[in-house]
């Protein structure tokens, strides 16, 4: 018995013994697959942690990625502008209310079925709220009516004007998916470069190419979207051969990053600001405001936090949107301790008087960096500002919804190349409008640019809109970010966009060319 | 059989009392499911719609009724923010999580055994003294940093791993086991050092007793009374420990999970904490506990085994 026993307890180590040099050696053969350059790994910072159906994604990272899976009748490109995709052409009716979609022909869904007019209906309608749902694409509440004028015409009726219509028509949220899918959340089909294969939850999402796509087909057959969550090892799983590219590095991780890859520089598209409650009873007063931007030095800032890389910003308006970015604003207030002074003292705030809360989300290592900086250099103008590190959802509910904080240092990003993206929620009673801000020329100038159909027009009152932002210091605006793309030497065509897109269909191995 | 349904009763209440203290703790603290899902998008009229649909409109006691029958009932619930069944994510990451504690758990006792029972025999030697201060230097590393070392020179100096470079099971197993060898053994350093240290010192004194002399007076070699008599008496206090330490490489490997970039049940807990995923966090705390519980039971009949004197029934 005894010895039975201690022969088991040997089998049983003997085993575990032989799987881990099993274990051992195997690694070789996991890494000859590397010079194959047709798949690629993108690494992401996070799993897209909702469901897989484009209507109801919320999230950027999440419409990043299935920008490869799915298209709207129209698309953005590189340049900020908006191609046809599912449909070939759009007309609109002189008085602005009617678009008119001519279907392309022959553009197939990844289940091999041809679109239809009653799919692009369907996904429309289903954006919309039309079933009686809430709508899933709020601006689409605004569609009166949508029919089919015949197997390829396809017209869309709105209540109001809206110049940003077809912004929101070429976002991934208005994607044409199949009409009648009833999987819509765990099985996408859709009509991009891409289509689906799996997905394993904080693992990998798979796609492979679709050889049936209507346009230029995708270069690489096989994309693995694995998730890197970890920012400390993710060096390592770049450097160790894991991952093959990765967007949205910050610069400090790009520096450590061996010779195998080549990284290259952009902006992140989002306007970094030390965001102000207009509604704490200091920050009512303009004077204050303009202090605080006088007290912050921004190129302090990108030199401490990201070696001087990022793009100064003076507005809510960031320069990938070309049309509308005044590049000037960003001397609205150059640095001036002593103006800072002055100011604060006129506004009955003497040196060590003035004192508030910078509420800065803990999972935004470059915001809570910048937030730091800040109240540096705000304690030499005499004013104390408290950091206080929230989780995510914390900050969402706590500054985001219930607009219950005083300061705050976030990236706002906009979710379409419309400039009502990143205007529209200073407006006083917009309902995203979380720094309470409140100014009755900035209302009546953003109505009048929304009424206005002269395009160049418009485009100057929108950039009065910005100019007020900055002139009434409505908030301390920074930057917009850089952003570091590392793609491993092997693989070329990485575009940015100037929205949260990853175009892989554009990546190729290097000999192609 | 008396023990079994006393043992089983006391493991469902305190499943009930578990479950009970996690769904009010979500309740406090703050941020809502819905606002996590929205994001920025939220509105006020999209946030009522979709609590109405996650059904977090009702009040607590209800949620909490409806949530247990439904779990009586094998229903595990929808995640809120993936749309998927819940017990789909947790059956697709069982089996990392627990591949990676069992691989753990025979590394201890791989270690532990022949070490401790060196230590035993050559008590105050030379090699005692080693193994002892090198056990007390690993007992001191925490995983999570062990784990970075390790990943530093084996993954990136010698080369023998790449880091992350984690593989699935229902891809390549071999490939699979080998991604968890690692992690595995981060987790186990610190518990072997610890193990080889209780079984020393219960071997040793084992070793003084009464019986030993006899067995030694019979005839039998050093290794054999070491093995076949003293190991045997020395084993209950080391099981004890095996049981607890089980229990902990199955908590530590959230950590591990996290600093190897290993998508388990560890990783997927985390993220839902986040989320405010309550029906995927409550189904994985759930799963630990009857997990932990069960260890413990298991643990209890092995030490009554070993040694019939142990009145299991006083236990429960």
């Amino acid at each position: 018995m005894k010895k039975a026993t201690t022969r088991k307890l040997a089998m049983v180590l003997a085993l575990s013994l032989l799987s881990t040099a099993l274990s051992g050696c195997n690694n070789a053969s996991d890494r000859t697959g590397k010079e194959d350059s047709s798949h690629i790994t993108v690494g992401i910072a996070q799993d897209l942690e909702e469901s897989l159906d484009p209507h109801k994604a919320e999230a950027a990272a999440t419409r990043e990625i299935l920008f490869n899976v799915f298209e709207g009748l129209y698309k953005p490109d590189s340049n900020g502008g908006l191609i046809p995709a599912v449909a070939e052409n759009c007309v609109q009716s002189p008085d602005g209310l009617v678009y008119t979609f001519t279907l392309r022909e022959n553009v197939k869904f990844h289940n091999g079925n041809t679109v239809t007019a009653e799919d692009v209906i369907s996904s429309i309608e289903n954006c919309a709220g039309t079933n009686g749902n809430e709508p899933l694409v709020p601006a689409f509440s605004n569609i009166d009516s949508i029919e089919k004028i015949d197997d390829k015409t396809v017209e869309i009726t709105l209540k109001e004007r809206d110049p940003d219509f077809m912004s929101y028509v070429a976002s991934v949220k208005a994607a044409i998916t199949p009409a009648g899918q009833t999987d819509s959340d765990t099985n996408p089909i859709g009509t991009g470069p891409y289509k689906y294969v799996s997905r394993s939850v904080q693992e990998n999402i798979v796609m492979e190419k679709f050889d049936e796509y209507w346009g230029d087909k995708a270069y690489i057959e096989d994309v693995t979207f694995k998730v890197c969550a970890d920012p400390d090892s993710l060096v390592m799983n770049l450097n160790g051969g894991s991952v093959d590219m990765m967007a949205h590095l910050p610069v400090s991780q790009a520096q450590q990053l061996s010779s195998d890859f080549t990284v290259l520089e952009g902006t992140m598209n989002l306007v970094q600001a030390m965001y102000l409650n207009n509604d704490f009873e200091p920050f009512k007063d303009q004077r204050v405001r303009q202090a605080l931007c006088y007290a912050v030095d921004k190129s302090e800032i990108l030199d401490i936090t990201s070696d001087g890389r990022g793009v100064e910003l003076g507005s809510s308006m960031f320069p990938n949107f070309k049309k509308y970015y005044i590049p000037e604003l960003n001397d609205t207030y150059g640095y001036d301790p002593d103006r800072a002074k002055e100011l604060l003292e006129d506004a009955g705030y003497s040196e060590g008087t003035l004192s508030f809360t910078i509420t800065v989300p803990s999972n935004y290592p470059q915001h809570v960096d910048t937030a730091q900086v800040i109240a540096d250099q705000l304690n030499e103008v005499g004013v104390k500002a408290d950091i206080k590190q929230v989780e995510w959802n914390t900050w969402l509910s706590a500054v985001y919804s219930d607009r219950n904080y005083e300061a705050t240092v976030v990236g706002v990003d906009a979710s379409n190349l419309a400039a009502s993206a990143m205007l529209s929620r200073f407006c006083s009673d917009a309902s995203n409008n979380f720094i309470n801000y409140s100014n009755d020329e900035y209302d009546s100038i953003y109505n009048n640019a929304q009424m206005e159909s002269d395009d160049e027009k418009q485009t100057e009152l929108y950039k009065q809109c910005e100019i007020i932002l900055a002139d009434d210091a409505a908030n301390v605006y920074i930057q917009d970010l850089a952003e570091m793309v590392a793609v491993r030497n092997g693989y070329t065509g990485y575009e940015f966009y100037p929205l949260y897109v990853q175009d892989m269909a554009k990546i190729k191995p290097s000999e192609a060319e | 059989m008396k023990y079994a349904g006393k043992k089983l009763l006391s493991m469902i209440l305190t499943l009930i009392a578990v479950s009970f203290v996690f769904f009010l703790v979500f309740d406090i603290i703050p941020g809502d499911p819905a606002i996590a899902k929205l994001g920025t998008n939220a509105t006020p009229e999209r946030l009522e719609a979709l609590r109405a649909e996650m059904g977090l409109d009702k009040p607590l006691l209800v949620r909490y009724i409806n949530w247990i029958l439904d779990f009586i009932r094998g229903d595990f619930g929808t995640s809120y923010s993936y749309n998927i069944p819940v017990s789909d994510m947790i059956l697709d990451k069982l089996p990392i999580s627990v591949t990676i504690t069992f691989m753990s758990f025979f590394m201890v006792m791989l270690i532990s055994m022949p070490l401790g029972l060196l230590c035993a025999r050559y008590e105050g030697r030379g090699i005692d003294t080693a193994i002892c201060a090198l056990g007390q230097i690993t007992m001191s590393v925490p995983p999570f940093f062990s784990g970075i070392l390790i990943t530093l020179f084996f993954g990136i100096i010698l080369n023998i791993f790449t880091p992350g470079g984690f593989v699935s099971y229902d891809k390549n197993i071999i490939g699979f086991l080998a991604s968890l060898f690692f992690p595995a053994l981060s987790i186990a350093l610190p518990k072997a050092a610890m193990s080889v240290k209780l079984l020393r010192s219960s071997l040793i004194t084992e070793k003084a007793k009464d019986y030993t002399r006899t067995s030694y007076s019979r005839g039998n070699s050093h290794m054999q009374v070491l093995c076949h008599h003293v190991l045997r008496n020395a084993f209950i206090p080391v099981v004890n420990f095996f049981g607890m330490a089980l229990a902990d490489i199955l908590t530590g490997s959230i950590i591990a999970e996290q600093v190897f970039s290993i998508p388990g049940l560890g990783r997927i807990l985390l993220t839902s904490i986040m989320n405010r995923d309550y029906p995927v966090v409550q189904a994985i705390i759930m799963l630990m506990a009857t997990i932990v519980m069960i260890i413990n039971f298991i643990v209890d009949i092995i030490c009554r085994k070993l040694d019939p004197r142990i009145e299991t029934g006083g236990r429960a």
